[in-house]
């Protein structure tokens, strides 16, 4: 089952990547940023996925604190006539093993996860006419920075999918 | 023509205590915020890249102030031999620049910290480095591959990672590495406090002019700021009160000379 996690006010980290993006490298087509972070949960329940995540996010704030961000179970397809929106997975290459928050979350949620996988998902609305092309605009014009380095990741630690949607539908 | 600037960011905090270190070596040195005129740059001899947190770390450390107009003057002057010196977020945005290794094969980025194969979060303690080939830089050819010198360390995202790590295991270029109190270059936290990759604290490019390191030397140039409880030769004296200086100020005093000030 698949979190996704926003802030509910302004968030200044996709603020400052949308600005530097617009105004220092050139990516005018990149009309708006959303920053997410992904949690990828696999655990043994009974429970519906939906229980579940209402369970573990009202027994702790290890992955969502409700003070200030808000969750939605999956980020769909956006095709319209301003934009088509891009998602930007980013998972760091350092953590293969065994998240730490596994054991706190099933300590204090009293639950059996089993998998936990964090990411940033980067929501980018392109203007463009088809998702091809503005997917090809976020790889060229926003991923990398002069054509070699990467801005929204680290190609040194940190790997990249780009989609249409991400999480269940 | 003006000794040094010093870069000040949105979210800088070392930036006066980089200052004053600089000034208590002899330099002339300039506060320039980062949104100045380009022309009002260019007439120094010297950039320094201060810590601190610059646009808060979003993103990544240092990445947003890296693609800043004000950067494309630094690599240019870079390139062009001036010495320059990055110190921890200074040093990530180096290497967001890729300017220590710039036209090269090789290419360095600052992951966060680890211990061990988890997330280690920020640090922030004394820890001991050694010099390797200290000649090879303007800002280290005071040092002794053989001295063994305490520094603050003060940072979330200071793990260098290289691109060719093999390479690195001869790169003739001068490097900072962590070791212990007796000078060995240990692999494992707290020696290395942040999991990087051959212990490397800081590097220069081969030219030697740009150097990229996460620990602040400005923290321990003056007697007062060593603490008396390390197991070093320092903190003995200062705990003696014979100690008159700290042991990075022949750091800055080393970049001073090469501006023959």
């Amino acid at each position: 089952m698949s979190l996704f996690v926003y802030q509910n006010h302004i968030d200044l980290h996709a603020l400052s990547a949308f600005e530097a993006l617009s105004q220092y490298l050139g990516a005018k087509k990149c009309i708006r940023l959303k920053r997410y972070k992904g949690w990828d949960i696999r655990a043994l329940t009974e429970l519906s996925d939906q229980e579940f995540i209402d369970h573990v996010t009202a027994s702790s704030y290890y992955l969502l604190n409700p003070n200030k961000e808000s969750s939605k179970r999956c980020l769909p397809v956006i095709q319209k006539e301003e934009y088509i929106a891009v998602y930007v997975s980013v998972v760091s290459s350092l953590l293969s093993k065994r998240h730490p928050l596994i054991d706190r979350l099933n300590q204090r949620c009293g639950v059996q996860i089993e998998n936990l996988k964090e990411t940033v998902v980067w929501e980018c609305h392109v203007q463009a006419v088809s998702y091809q092309e503005a997917a090809d605009y976020v790889e060229k014009s926003i991923l990398s920075v002069n054509g070699k380095k990467g801005f929204l990741y680290n190609a040194l630690f940190e790997t990249f999918q780009i989609s249409a949607s991400v999480g269940e539908s | 023509m003006t000794d040094c600037a010093v870069i000040q960011f949105p979210g800088s905090n070392c930036e006066y205590e980089t200052l004053r270190a600089l000034q208590d070596v002899g330099l002339e040195v300039d506060l320039v915020p980062w949104n100045t005129t380009i022309d009002s740059l260019g007439h120094h001899k010297s950039y320094v890249l201060p810590g601190g947190f610059s646009f808060q770390d979003r993103v990544r450390a240092g990445v947003v102030a890296s693609v800043l107009p004000i950067m494309e003057l630094i690599a240019h002057e870079a390139s062009s031999g001036k010495p320059v010196l990055g110190i921890c977020n200074g040093c990530q945005m180096l290497a967001e620049m890729g300017l220590v290794f710039e036209g090269d094969d090789n290419d360095m980025a600052m992951a966060p910290n680890m211990k061990g194969e988890y997330l280690h979060g920020f640090v922030c303690d004394w820890v001991y480095v050694r010099i390797e080939n200290p000649a090879s830089s303007l800002f280290t050819s005071c040092f002794s591959p053989d001295d063994v010198i305490p520094i603050p360390i003060n940072h979330g995202e200071g793990k260098f990672v290289f691109h060719n790590h093999e390479r690195m295991q001869t790169y003739s270029g001068m490097t900072i590495k962590y070791c212990n109190e007796q000078g060995d270059l240990l692999s494992d936290y707290p020696v290395n406090p942040n999991g990087s990759a051959l212990n490397i604290a800081g590097i220069a490019n081969e030219k030697g002019n740009v150097l990229a390191m996460m620990p602040h030397p400005e923290r321990a140039v003056l007697d007062s700021q060593v603490p008396v409880s390390l197991h070093h030769e320092d903190a003995r004296k200062r705990r003696q009160g014979c100690l008159t200086q700290g042991p990075w100020k022949p750091f800055f005093k080393s970049l001073a000379e090469h501006l023959n000030v």
